[in-house]
């Protein structure tokens, strides 16, 4: 009786679970008897409370040989007379160190010749006038590790001026004789690094600023029969600035001089302290106003900003967002980590406060943006909202 | 008679239980695959959830009642004074899988599924047929529903954009029942016992918001209330054989659940993931259950048939609570009515007693009937009834005492006018029932 009795449980048992079915297809059948927790979602537009540009100096130092990736990746030097912004004058500082080690041959020679080679990467200003700066010797010790552009470094001694046509290439400065034998010996010791401060790029003539990579620029040092490189280990800007006014409906973001535009909206208003957040977006407008420049005048515009999250006080500064000038001149951050900072703000717990519009330190430029400030098209963040009951 | 080699019997023992376990692992497997099996009627929402009740898997093929009842092969646990009449040790667990179809006026239905478990319990008698004690774990309430509602959103004003997203409704857990009884016989005829109730659980209401892209973080909104707190049942039953006939017994029964109160706790989350809530708010008060009543008939013609009928009433009337519960709002006194259940069927058992007849007559077949005015409805004007007509058939197994049995439950609850849902359920359940002579001290002979 034994498999009779199991064939048939079996098939009682099967049969049970088919004839109940399975499946689930919910739908909104039943919804009229639902006391609803939250409403469905909406979207709140929130225009900027806070946008304004910061005093704040960029951060235009850059170190080489570090693991730190914020450090500016150029040099710049010069002055430029913008006709629609003003006055800026670029002051630059480079040190070098050897980039491989001394021969013997080279530490018992002496010094023939020494030449900079510095790759221009970066030109703002008249391109059709030369540009006359100067090197001046470094007296002392000096570090660009996070240094901003209104750090204060005095120089030595004259070295050189040259002039060359601000357009990108090499430009090649031949160390005079005189200043070479007076550092005959410094080059060709081990420790030239702590000896050698290196020099400032200082002003003298013509209307640009331009930039020298720090990767492609480089020192030779040579003695009868052998040469040594020297790179850039070290590199600032600082910059000084009389500027013109900017119209009122337009934030200049300027990077190196004006980098930073604060930038906060009433997250933490009453209304929006129940809600839960589904996604944050910011969206900020750029301006093309009509500035005139003359002929062969380049004046470089922005292709990026980051935007900031900070604490309430200052002292963290987070990346949240990259955000690309698309061809119609918007520029957009969302994502997870802006979203996350925005609801903390709404519900007013952990640190975020508020946002900053930054250019990208790395580039160290004086790229240019204005920024939409007012109207339809001012600085305004839609979050997608379920407002709790 | 047939010879069975030993080899053979354990062979098929070892069949049979994959067999059970496979059924059992199935539908709990889709429980947590699917999570569809959390889903059910949108009625029981209201209150503290969908009243439940499981006294064994024999009632629960007759109707559901079983107050005055006895029987060798079941643990009544509608009655605690039945417990005196238990002569071996008895360990029953059983597990439930339903769907609900919901429709309303003039809009689609909604087909639900869930799985849950049933009851565990288990009993022995200290003395056989005069006293015994008996623990079980049932379901009280039961709250499980589910409604979707698909939106769409216009999430950027400035391009248009639209997205669509669901916002989903459920509720999900309820209250159990873990009680603790003995029942002893008085004489021949009468039975008296009571049990300690110790009801708790855990109510859920969620509200999730899901957005098709991934650009949106999904929320989660969840109101829990944990419940908890003792209660005790009172039971009596008197059975008179011979009454009619030389071989039927009738016997009656009563049962008194005094009222009581749970202390509740509550907590309001809102989450933008799975990962992080934020606590809200976080309440706590007292609710009053009601007393219950329940009277039931038995009645044996011979040994082959077993009438019943019940007859529950719960004084819903009488609910308070510090906290709101849905269709109930604090110092609403009267928000519900009074829960009536009528329930009634019939057990065929052809072999009776008889140990050596074969497989088909071994097993034993049930029908029955229910009708349930709930005790709650979302439109007061509107009384939600339920009635159903149940079956049942218990197979017996290849280790003595041991049953396994299979039930079905076929029910309408509700109604479409109103702005109401009518529900149209399927129940099927199946219970394992373990019989063995466990703490009887054996006699020297």
């Amino acid at each position: 009786m034994n498999t009779p009795r199991f064939r048939f449980t079996a098939l009682l048992l099967i049969s049970g679970y088919l004839l109940v079915g399975c499946g689930d297809d919910p739908t909104n059948v039943g919804i009229g008897l639902i006391d609803v927790q939250a409403e469905e979602p909406e979207v709140v537009r929130l225009e900027a409370s806070t946008f304004a540009s910061s005093l704040d100096p960029d951060v235009t130092g850059g170190p080489l040989f570090t693991d730190e990736e914020s450090g500016a990746s150029r040099v710049l030097a010069g002055r430029v007379d913008d006709p629609a912004l003003g006055s800026i004058t670029a002051l630059g500082y480079i040190d070098f160190v050897q980039s491989s080690s001394m021969s013997d041959d080279f530490k018992n020679g002496t010094i023939s010749s020494m030449e900079l080679r510095l790759e221009t990467d970066y030109v703002y200003g008249d391109t059709l006038t030369p540009l006359t700066l100067r090197l001046l010797d470094m007296p002392g010790d000096w570090t660009s590790t996070g240094a901003r552009a209104n750090t204060v470094l005095n120089a030595g001694s004259p070295v050189v001026e040259f002039s060359f046509l601000p357009v990108p290439g090499t430009v090649s400065i031949d160390i005079p004789a005189s200043w070479i034998a007076s550092n005959n010996a410094t080059f060709r010791r081990d420790d030239v690094g702590e000896l050698f401060h290196g020099f400032q790029i200082q002003f003298v003539d013509g209307n640009a600023v331009v930039g020298f990579s720090h990767l492609q620029s480089i020192m030779r040092v040579a003695v009868p029969g052998d040469t040594v490189n020297f790179q850039i280990t070290e590199l600032l800007t600082t910059f000084s600035k009389d500027p013109l006014p900017t119209p009122s409906e337009y934030i200049l973001l300027q990077d190196g001089s004006d980098a930073t535009v604060d930038l906060s909206f009433e997250l933490t208003r009453e209304d929006l302290s129940d809600n839960v957040i589904h996604r944050s977006v910011i969206h900020l407008n750029t301006a093309a106003p009509d500035l005139t420049t003359p002929s062969g005048f380049v004046r470089p515009s922005l292709a990026s900003v980051f935007l900031i999250a900070i604490t309430g006080d200052d002292d963290h500064r987070v990346p949240i967002g990259f955000g690309l000038i698309e061809s119609d001149g918007l520029i957009s951050f969302e994502n997870e980590s802006l979203n996350n900072a925005v609801q903390n703000i709404v519900k007013d717990i952990g640190e975020w406060k508020r946002f900053e519009i930054v250019a990208p330190v790395s580039e160290n430029s004086l790229d240019v943006l204005f920024l939409q400030r007012s109207g339809e098209t001012a600085p305004r963040i839609l979050l997608t909202v379920t407002s709790v009951n | 008679m047939r010879f069975v080699h030993p080899h053979s019997v354990s062979y098929r023992k070892c069949l049979f239980s994959a067999l059970l376990i496979w059924v059992i692992a199935g539908v709990t497997t889709q429980t947590a695959i699917a999570q569809s099996l959390t889903d059910g009627s949108i009625y029981s929402r209201f209150g503290l959830g969908d009243r439940s009740s499981f006294f064994s898997s024999k009632s629960q093929g007759m109707g559901g009642g079983g107050v005055a009842f006895g029987s060798i092969n079941y643990v009544n646990f509608a009655n605690p004074a039945s417990f005196g009449d238990m002569i071996f040790t008895r360990f029953s667990a059983g597990i439930n899988y339903e769907t609900v179809t919901e429709s309303a006026d003039n809009e689609d239905s909604s087909k639900l599924a869930s799985g849950y478990l049933n009851a565990i319990q288990f009993a022995f008698p200290l003395k056989p047929n005069k006293f015994g004690f008996g623990l079980s774990f049932t379901p009280f309430t039961r709250v499980s529903y589910r409604v979707d509602s698909h939106g769409t959103i216009v999430s950027d004003p400035e391009d248009g954009t639209q997205e669509p997203f669901i916002t989903s409704f459920r509720g999900n857990g309820g209250l159990h029942k873990l009680s603790a009884g003995l029942g002893y016989r008085i004489g021949n005829s009468l039975g008296i016992g009571a049990s300690a109730d110790f009801v708790f659980g855990i109510i859920e209401e969620t509200q999730r918001t899901t957005f098709e892209s991934i650009r949106f973080v999904d929320s989660h909104i969840v109101k829990s209330t944990r419940l908890s707190g003792f209660s005790a049942t009172l039971g009596i039953r008197f059975s008179r054989p011979r009454l009619f006939g030389a071989n039927d017994a009738f016997s009656v029964g009563a049962t008194f659940s005094v009222p009581t109160t749970l202390s509740a706790h509550r907590v309001f989350t809102v989450g933008e993931s799975e990962a992080v809530d934020t606590l809200k708010t976080n309440l706590k008060g007292n609710v009053d259950l009601p007393k219950s009543i329940g009277v039931g008939i038995a009645y044996q013609p011979n040994r082959h048939w077993t009438i019943v009928a019940d007859i529950f009433f719960e004084e819903w009337s009488a609910f308070k609570s510090d906290l709101a519960f849905p269709g109930y709002a604090p110092g609403g006194a009267g928000a519900f009515d009074d829960r009536l259940r009528f329930s009634g069927g019939a057990e065929f058992f052809p072999s009776a007693r008889d140990q050596f007849s074969g497989f088909f007559r071994a097993m034993t077949f049930r029908l029955g009937f229910y009708a349930d005015r709930s005790y709650v409805s979302p439109e007061p004007s509107t009384k939600i009834n339920s009635i159903g007509v149940t079956g049942g058939i218990s197979v017996p197994t290849l280790i003595p005492g041991t049953r396994i049995d299979m039930n079905l439950d076929v029910g309408r609850r509700g109604t479409t006018d109103n702005g109401l849902i009518e529900d149209r359920y399927i129940r099927f359940g199946v219970s394992l029932n373990f019989g063995e002579r466990w703490f009887i001290q054996r006699k020297l002979r």
